[in-house]
This record gives C-alpha cells, structure tokens and sequence, in this order.
C-alpha cells in the first residue's frame, strides 16, 4: 500500500475497476501502474478474443471474464457487484479505462477530495476542468454541447458528460444499477446520481490522447446512437 | 410500452394492436368501399390513403416493439453472462471463503 500523500486515504483503499476488451497490446502498462502505485485492481475482460485476461492477470490484477463481449456498462456493473461483495477490503471504487487515456495522478488527486467533504459519495473527472487539456476541437466542440444539454435533461451542472474517470464510495456503488450496456452508461450514471440524490463533485482530470487510444475510442457518430438507445431504455 | 416491456401490459398492449391491425388490414381488402366511407368521414380522402398511414402507423409501432423485445433480450442474457462470470470469479480467487 502506498500512502497518498494528499489525502488521508491510501491506495489500497481504493478499487480499480478496469473494464478491457481486446486490449492486450496496452493493457499490461495500465494494470502495472495501478498495481505499482498499491491500488486493487480488477479488470473485467470482456469477451476479448486476444490474451488481454491473462496479461492483465500477469500483471497484478485479479480478472473476471464474460465468456461473450456486452459491452462497458455491463462490465463495470460486474464489477460493481464484485466490489460489493466484500472480497476487497476498500472504501471506494474507482472505473478506470484500459487504453491508457486515464492518469494515475488524476485518481490520486480525486482522492483528496473525499477528505473535504465527508458526505461526497462520488467524484466525477473532468478533461475540461483541466487547463492544458488536449481536447481535439470536435470532440469538445460535441462533449461541451452535450455537457450543457445535462442541464436540461438531468438537471446536473457537469462540464464532462462522458468521463470514463470517476471515483465512488462504496455507499455510492449500492445506489448503481446500469442497465445499459454500452457506451451509454455514462448518461445513466448522471441520470441516477440525480434519481438517488447521490452527493458528487468534478475534479480535473488528465486524458492522453493517443493514436492507439483515438483508435479504440469511440467516434463522434456515436453520441447519436447513445441518445438512440436511450429512447429505448 | 417500450420502457415497460416485461410489465404484463405492455405485453398485453403489444398483442392487442397486433390483433386490431390483422382485423383492420383483413377488413380493407374485403371491403375497400367501406374503407374509402371511413376515410371520408375522418377526412383523410382516399381509402387507399388511410390504409397507407395505418400501415406506416404500424410499421413504427413493430419496430418500436422488436427493439424494446431485443433490448429485454439483451438484457437478461448479460444478467446470465454476469452471473456465470461471479461464480468462476469467486471459485477461482475466494473459493475458500465460500
């Protein structure tokens, strides 16, 4: 365990929930940092069709596998239910992507967050938040617009609606249930934040954008089959 | 409907339209001549015209219901594959502690 020398809180207090699918030529960075740096770490392997279990495996991390590929949103539901089961003595939980996008600073950082404010059950990343963001201008051109539109439709004041980055306390964890099973699942977290009152706050976050991360990343087409799906929920 | 599929009234729902558009469509071709008084009468004009939007009516509806139905589906197969992906977790790291 490696203390974190902004918070009170340690790494190992934290649970790492890595969702993968077919990310074995990166994967192997991502857990070892985490796992480096003390934190648990779990990644669900969703039905890769490359080695990216046992690599993750080799790496430190416990990995639990869907025998067929859902999606993210049930990945991190999976590992939600994991983390609540008791097997990992943590009080938090943390989802955490495994292209490398993610910093291990930005979690540390919202760690501390916690220690402000004792009844904050989630913390939210935001790559907007941050100054020297590397946003291409499309993607923020799409992500603020949407960003501003979760006023409307969630009530939420969020600058990043789509933050894969997000650190919760487990109380937290017990009030999610994503049902969506895809890349929509970040619209149902903010719908459930504000359907269970669940207290959050943003905190700056670093994203590298990578050719290999823009590569896996999802286009901005999507954003219309994300609001597709929602109509059918 | 669409949102409460597995509720037994959208299911009911879902049956019911079914049932009145095979009733309709099987009606129209029996009797165009009553379809056009119909059609008059709610002002649409043409027989033929009114056939045209109850059929688009139901071609919205059919899809809206296949999708739900899919996505129902879809649903509770991730639930099994989940389910499945615990037991062999916990039998493979905590099986003693079960």
């Amino acid at each position: 365990m490696i203390e974190n020398v902004k918070s009170k809180y340690i790494s190992g207090d934290v649970l790492c929930i890595v969702p993968a699918m077919n990310e074995a030529t990166v994967i192997e960075v991502t857990i070892s940092e985490l796992v480096g740096l003390g934190y648990h770490v779990l990644c669900i392997d969703d039905g890769s069709d490359d080695p990216t279990g046992a690599i993750a495996e080799s790496a430190g991390a416990y990995v639990v596998r869907h025998s067929v590929n859902l999606g993210q949103g049930a990945s991190l539901q999976t590992g939600f239910d994991i983390a609540l089961k008791g097997h990992f003595d943590v009080k938090f939980v943390a989802t955490f992507d495994a292209d490398g996008q993610h910093s291990v600073h930005s979690l540390a950082d919202m760690l501390t967050c916690f220690d402000e404010n004792p009844d904050l059950e989630i913390v939210l990343g935001s790559r907007f938040l941050q100054k020297d963001n590397s946003v291409p201008f499309q993607k923020r051109v799409v992500l603020k617009f949407a960003a501003y539109l979760a006023r409307f439709t969630y009530g939420l004041r969020v600058t990043d609606r789509h933050n894969g980055l997000r650190l919760l306390r487990l109380s937290a964890v017990e009030k999610i249930d994503l049902k969506v099973l895809g890349y929509g699942h970040a619209d149902e977290f903010l719908k459930l934040i504000k359907r269970q009152k669940i207290s959050y706050c943003e905190s700056p976050v670093e994203i590298t954008y990578s050719d290999y991360s823009k590569s896996k990343g999802q286009p901005l087409i999507n954003s219309f089959r994300v609001v597709f799906d929602r109509m059918f929920q | 409907m669409i949102r409460n599929y597995d509720r037994i009234i959208g299911k009911v729902t879902a049956r019911l339209g079914f049932v009145i558009a095979t009733i309709s469509f099987v009606f129209a071709a029996l009797d165009p001549g009553a379809v056009s008084k119909i059609a008059q009468a709610l002002g649409v004009g043409r027989g033929t015209d009114l056939v045209t939007y109850f059929s688009a009516i139901c071609l919205v509806g059919l899809s809206a219901i296949s999708i739900a139905k899919f996505r129902h589906l879809e649903y509770r197969n991730a639930q099994l594959v989940r389910r499945v992906a615990l037991v062999e977790f916990e039998s493979k790291y905590f099986a003693d502690e079960r």
